[in-house]
């Protein structure tokens, strides 16, 4: 034992040697603490106060004795179930298809795979109604369908595996294009035959890819609210939506609060599996030069068939944005078809103030989310210090917690000195940061297990410091996780509904919250206006992104060793 | 002065399992010295070299660079470069951003960045790949941009962890010789790590054996070789034959082992101070064994059993009662005749060429 | 890392700074401004206001108690107003407005005032109701004609206050029993239950339903945009909503408060209602209604707000039991 202490003794003096890690070792725990865990305490606790001032867990037992909720809890782990197998499944095709086969339009069908995540909430799920609905254009127009189930099961799933497929073909895409197309060529030549090759060399390397993807996309869907929220109905109760009602229609906090933690434990479990069985399965590490063969992994007629399910299904994506389109510029949806660009003038007049409060919020977020997020992965990945593990876990655990929770969660801590932040642009910047950063960590991890660490050692011993070797080998190196996790910020700040709503002020007011105020008030056509408008903010942030970063992302892209 | 390990240990511990990596090394590596840690994979090299730079830290005991106590400081205070098995370039920049890299981490200011990286360039013969980026090059120089990038820093110590395996035979064998030449040019202590006996054997000063943790050796590679202090460092550096016997009488340096699979006596150097009645093994390496008597004073019987001729060489085995094989080799076997299978033979060595150690 | 940290730290200075009137707005963002506008051109008291629909406000509300971030919640119907009331959110005014105001319409100890009223109403896409070939209804028992089969759609009582008053206007009809049971026979004809009030108008619009139940200034909305849409108040009567308005207990600014308290309920601020074209109705006697259907042709029904407030639970567990699953 005394030469152990030793280690530690020596392990703990270098920690103190190396003050600026140890100093940001301190104020990410010290964030997390405060802007993640305090806030889902104060949740916790509320949740178990009763209103005589005792503590109990009796709202948890109550929240789920009713046939209905426990009918919600059912139906929210069917459609998550659902939705992360079949987000998986398409996400994959179009993964496969777009790295194994020499078909045309590759770059059309990444954009359209990629579109979704911009899925404005509320106006997604309408356009869904518009197109499978009573007069719907693809149920009545194309097929004379007039009783579709939209309301319920089908409309829901629809919408959830649009709005979350993209999450699974960005991680797939990453897994399948880094498989190496020698190793098909290896099992050709042991006489393998296409199907086995797939089934015996591809499939198997991208399981580990798969699992976490179809995790992510679990918690994902049960945390979702804004198109259950539309699409769902009371015969088909949700669980998160009945927390968001909880709270807001039936002024039960404390229930509200307690059906949300209910939702937290399958959350959590998928998320510890996610990170310690399927993390465990190591993922592929990339070595040595490119390889470069000749893509034969599917046969002709094979290829033909998933190009052909790929139009397929880039066809129903884009008939979806052209329905939102479709309404921002006609004078009434569905009804008159008028050209008009009346709802952009009055999107100009009345939310402008929105637009702007929107984009700087998301300005300001987006890069602090994700550059924390890589520096939490360097330390994840790279650092050994103790509470590590902690680290790991809480730095994530607001991706699996419902928006509602978070939102009530941060008003309760956030109210009161010494965190006086309500009414300000930082709880709702904090919020974006803390909320979305994971996905960050999450890319910038699986992306630096990929490298390397001699490529940093070599740094540090020609005299970097840990700053240095962070910002000029690390940061590139990482650069795809680093856009991913940027894009990923920037497009949840700017369609984020569910915490929002609790933190927006009279000052810092979102284009989210004006989608939902317009759509209810009726005037359908100025939400969709939004939308677009949401979409082309968007869509152009992304692109000046890319053409900002393309040198980067297309070398490391090539050779992260 | 040099660089100076004293006690150093390291376990690594992993729920339950404690594995002890590294058992009580002590060594002094004197200025301008190569040495090399030798042994098979999992002996606990790598981790040494790592713990000499900074990456791991010592279960217990202290490093020493030039009399300073070094074990506490990070990596990148402790003027030490390494060169690794993967190069470790980096990826994004050109060869010659690769190569300043670390005088620009100093703030060196840019006329003397760029006369240095000149004549560095020169020094590994990368002239005209400047501008390549490290996926541009050829895997000997990729080596040679890790070898430039790590000397331009002029650091106290150089480490080197198999930098050559990636590398095919030919080019590793010419590799090896520059690395000799540019270390003795600049006069750089250096400390190598190589699973690779011939590669230790030809570029170092001091080779260190190690094996499951434990140092096994420490000296010159004609030590290491002629010298062997154990059955573990004989086998590993080169091949070998052993002789198990019971000794019989010391004869001053000498020592003579009454040898039952010989049914003869064999007179050899007493190389661990073995007294009568010890258990102990001849150690004889093939090439000394001789099919000319000369004044040769051992000698060996048995059947020719296999050979396999190699161009410049014939290596045979000879099988001695039912199952015991010796090695052995001949040179030059167009003057000489080839070995005959089945054919009963005699072979000859000398008492200096026995080295005798206890078993 | 130093970059972030100055960033972050920047964040944390930036404090609220205004000393306009804060007001979190239940009524739409677009009415809402229109109604508050005209408020500042009257008094020169500028207002910032967020939308918050009644439900998140009030959590908010409540949430923020310990330390208020607005002064006034100005809308959402009354019983949004009795629970702020008695869970001690909002202050007391008694304004010299509400002269000439009907009692039912505000609170006796002023902790609440009358904004405006709406009815409720089925709202019809006359072009829909050509497809399925269904006649106009005019009664409340009409809606059960199979024709309309999976065409309607109305809100959830669970989560919506509009389809709590739609149950307590029916029981004003048909008693407790006969509104349960109608509710049950109208299933068939229901597409779904929306989870927020103005749901059923969104699907109504473009055409997804043929009628929706739900207060009907969206309707009416939808109207002006071009949709085909007609608004039926059923002869039996309707229930009407009051949107009220209050003043938040630790308000910052509450002579600002008052202000508004007091020109809203005033005849000028209703004038400003209907000139305004909310559509929704004001609730003075003595203003010009201009284009609105005129309340005298429409039954409106009385609800007891005590009633309904203790009995809201068991209502809707009962429906919740007795109509839901059919």
């Amino acid at each position: 034992m005394g030469v152990k202490s030793e280690e530690i003794k020596n392990r703990t003096k270098n920690l103190i040697k190396d003050p600026l890690l140890l100093i940001t070792i301190i104020v990410i725990f010290v964030l997390i603490a405060i802007f993640i865990v305090y806030p889902l305490l104060k949740v916790f606790f509320v949740s178990l106060r009763e209103p005589s001032g005792n503590l109990s867990f009796s709202a948890y037992g109550k929240s789920l004795s009713n046939r209905y909720m426990l009918q919600g809890f059912r139906n929210s782990l069917v459609v998550a179930g659902l939705t992360a197998f079949f987000g998986m499944f398409i996400g994959y095709i179009f993964a496969y298809t777009i790295n194994r086969t020499d078909i045309p339009f590759k770059g059309f069908f990444r954009t359209i795979a990629i579109m979704p995540i911009v899925f404005p909430p509320f106006i997604g799920a309408l356009s869904i109604i518009m197109l499978f609905g009573f007069n719907g254009l693809i149920t009545a127009n194309i097929f004379g369908i007039r009783n579709f189930p939209v309301y319920g099961f089908w409309g829901l799933m629809i919408a959830q595996i649009v709005s979350f497929f993209p999450v699974a073909f960005i991680t797939l895409d990453g897994v399948i294009g880094t498989i190496s197309p020698t190793l098909e060529d290896a099992a050709f030549n042991l006489g393998a035959n296409r199907w086995q090759a797939f089934v015996k060399v591809i499939l198997p390397m991208s399981v580990p890819g798969i699992a976490s993807t179809m995790l992510i996309l679990f918690i994902e869907s049960l945390a979702d609210f804004g198109n259950p929220l539309i699409l769902a109905g009371s015969r088909f109760p949700i669980l998160s939506v009945q927390a968001y009602l909880q709270i807001t229609g039936m002024n039960d906090t404390r229930g509200g609060a307690a059906i949300a933690i209910w939702l937290l434990i399958p959350s959590l479990i998928a998320f510890i599996l996610q990170k310690y069985w399927v993390a465990k399965k190591k993922y592929i590490t990339v070595t040595g030069k490119p390889t470069i063969s000749v893509l034969k992994s599917v046969s002709k007629p094979m290829k033909w068939f998933l190009f052909s399910l790929c139009v397929i299904f880039s066809i129903f994506i884009l008939i979806i944005y052209v329905t939102i389109f479709w309404g921002a510029f006609t004078q009434s949806w569905g009804m008159n078809n008028t050209f008009t660009l009346n709802n952009f003038k009055y999107v100009f007049d009345v939310g402008l103030h929105s637009i702007i409060d929107t984009l700087i919020i998301a300005l300001t977020s987006t890069p602090v989310s994700a550059l924390l997020g890589m520096i939490i992965a360097f330390l994840l990945v790279r650092k050994t210090f103790p509470g590590k593990r902690l680290m790991e876990f809480s730095s994530v655990l607001s991706f699996a917690v419902p928006g509602t929770v978070i939102g009530i969660g941060y008003i309760f801590a956030f109210n009161t000195p010494p965190f006086l932040l309500t009414g300000t642009l930082a709880i709702l910047v904090f919020n974006f940061v803390f909320r979305y950063m994971p996905v960050g960590i999450q890319s910038g991890v699986a992306l630096l297990n990929q490298v390397d660490p001699a490529i940093e050692e070599a740094a540090y011993t020609l005299g970097a410091d840990n700053r240095q070797v962070f910002s000029k080998i690390t940061l590139p190196l990482i650069v795809p996780a680093f856009f991913s996790a940027l894009v990923f910020a920037f497009v949840r700040a700017m369609t984020a509904i569910s915490a929002a709503i609790f933190l927006v002020s009279a000052n810092w007011n979102l284009i989210t919250v004006q989608i939902l105020s317009q759509s209810d008030s009726g005037r359908l056509s100025e939400a969709c206006a939004f939308s677009v408008i949401l979409i082309v903010m968007i869509m152009a942030f992304v692109f000046i992104l890319k053409l900002f970063l393309k040198n980067k992302i297309s070398l490391s892209n090539n050779n992260t060793i | 002065m040099g660089l100076e390990l004293r006690n150093i240990k390291k376990v690594f511990k992993s729920l339950n399992t404690e594995t002890v990596a590294v058992k009580d090394f002590n060594q002094n590596i004197e200025e301008g010295k190569l040495v090399t840690l030798l042994g098979p994979s999992g002996c606990g090299k790598t981790t040494t070299l790592r713990m000499i730079a900074g990456f791991e830290i010592p279960t217990g005991g202290r490093v020493f660079l030039n009399d300073v106590d070094v074990t506490n400081l990070p990596p990148n205070k402790r003027n030490i470069s390494m060169v690794f098995q993967s190069y470790a370039l980096f990826p994004h920049l050109s060869v010659e951003d690769n190569i300043s890299f670390g005088l620009k981490i100093k703030h060196l200011n840019k006329k003397e960045i760029a006369k240095k990286i000149n004549a560095m360039i020169d020094l590994v013969g990368l002239r005209g790949l400047e501008k390549r980026r490290p996926e541009q090059l050829s895997g000997g120089q990729q080596q040679r941009v890790a070898l430039a990038r790590s000397l331009i820093m002029e650091p106290l110590v150089l480490l080197f962890d198999e930098p050559l395996s990636n590398l095919d035979a030919k080019l590793r064998e010419s590799m090896r010789l520059e690395i000799r030449r540019i270390q003795q040019g600049v006069n750089i202590t250096s400390v190598y790590v190589t699973h690779d006996q011939v590669e230790a054997m030809s570029i170092s000063d001091i080779i260190v054996v190690m094996n499951k943790g434990e140092v096994m050796q420490i000296g010159n590679p004609f030590e290491i070789y002629a010298k062997p202090k154990n059955s573990f460092v004989a086998d590993f550096i080169g091949r070998v034959n052993f002789i198990d016997g019971k000794v019989e009488s010391l004869d001053g340096e000498y020592v003579v082992l009454n040898c039952p699979l010989l049914r003869k006596k064999v007179i050899g150097i007493n190389g661990d101070k073995l007294e009568i009645g010890d258990s102990a093994r001849v150690v004889l390496r093939p090439e000394s064994l001789s099919d000319k008597k000369e004044s040769r004073e051992n000698s060996i019987e048995g059947e020719i059993s296999k050979f396999v001729f190699l161009g410049s060489n014939v290596e045979y085995e000879l099988l001695i009662g039912d199952d015991k094989r010796i090695n052995a080799v001949t040179y030059n076997p167009i003057e000489r005749k080839l070995p005959v299978v089945n054919q009963k033979t005699e072979l000859y060595f000398s008492k200096e060429s026995a080295w005798i150690i206890r078993n | 890392m130093k970059k972030i940290f100055i960033i972050l730290v920047l964040l944390m200075l930036v404090v609220c700074t205004f000393a306009n009137l804060v007001v979190y707005t239940s009524v739409d963002e677009a009415n809402a401004r229109k109604i508050l506008n005209a408020f500042s051109e009257e008094t020169g008291i500028k207002v910032d206001y967020v939308f918050l629909s009644s439900g998140p406000a009030l959590a908010r509300i409540e949430a923020e108690s310990n330390n208020p971030q607005a002064d006034v919640w100005f809308g959402a119907p009354m019983a949004n107003h009795i629970i702020a009331k008695d869970k001690g959110l909002t202050m007391p005014y008694k304004t010299v407005s509400v002269y000439g105001v009907s009692p039912e319409f505000y609170d006796i100890d002023g902790y609440f005032h009358p904004i405006y009223m709406n009815p409720l109403g089925v709202g019809i896409n006359t072009e829909v109701l050509k497809q399925i070939d269904g006649p106009m209804p005019v009664k409340w028992e009409d809606l059960l004609n199979p024709a309309y089969s999976m065409m309607i759609q109305y809100p959830n009582p669970q989560s919506s206050g509009t389809a709590y008053s739609f149950i307590l206007g029916l029981i004003e009809v048909f008693g407790e029993d006969g509104a349960m049971e109608f509710l049950r026979n109208l299933a068939p004809n229901v597409q779904t239950y929306t989870q927020s009030g103005t749901g059923p108008s969104k699907a109504v619009g473009p055409g997804q339903t043929a009628m929706g139940i739900q207060f009907t200034p969206a309707f009416f909305q939808f109207m002006e945009q071009g949709y085909p849409i007609a608004v039926v108040f059923p002869e039996e009567g309707v229930p009407y909503e009051i949107a009220c308005t209050s003043i938040i207990k630790g308000a910052k600014n509450v002579e600002e408060a008052k202000a508004l308290i007091d020109w809203i309920v005033s005849k000028k601020g209703q004038q400003q209602i209907v000139d305004q074209k909310t559509y929704f109705y004001p609730i003075r006697p003595d203003v010009d209604f201009g284009s609105l259907q005129p309340l005298s042709t429409i039954k409106l029904l009385k609800v007891d707000e005590n009633w309904a407030a203790e009995n809201k639970s068991r209502i809707v567990e009962k429906w919740v039991e007795e109509v839901l699953p059919y």
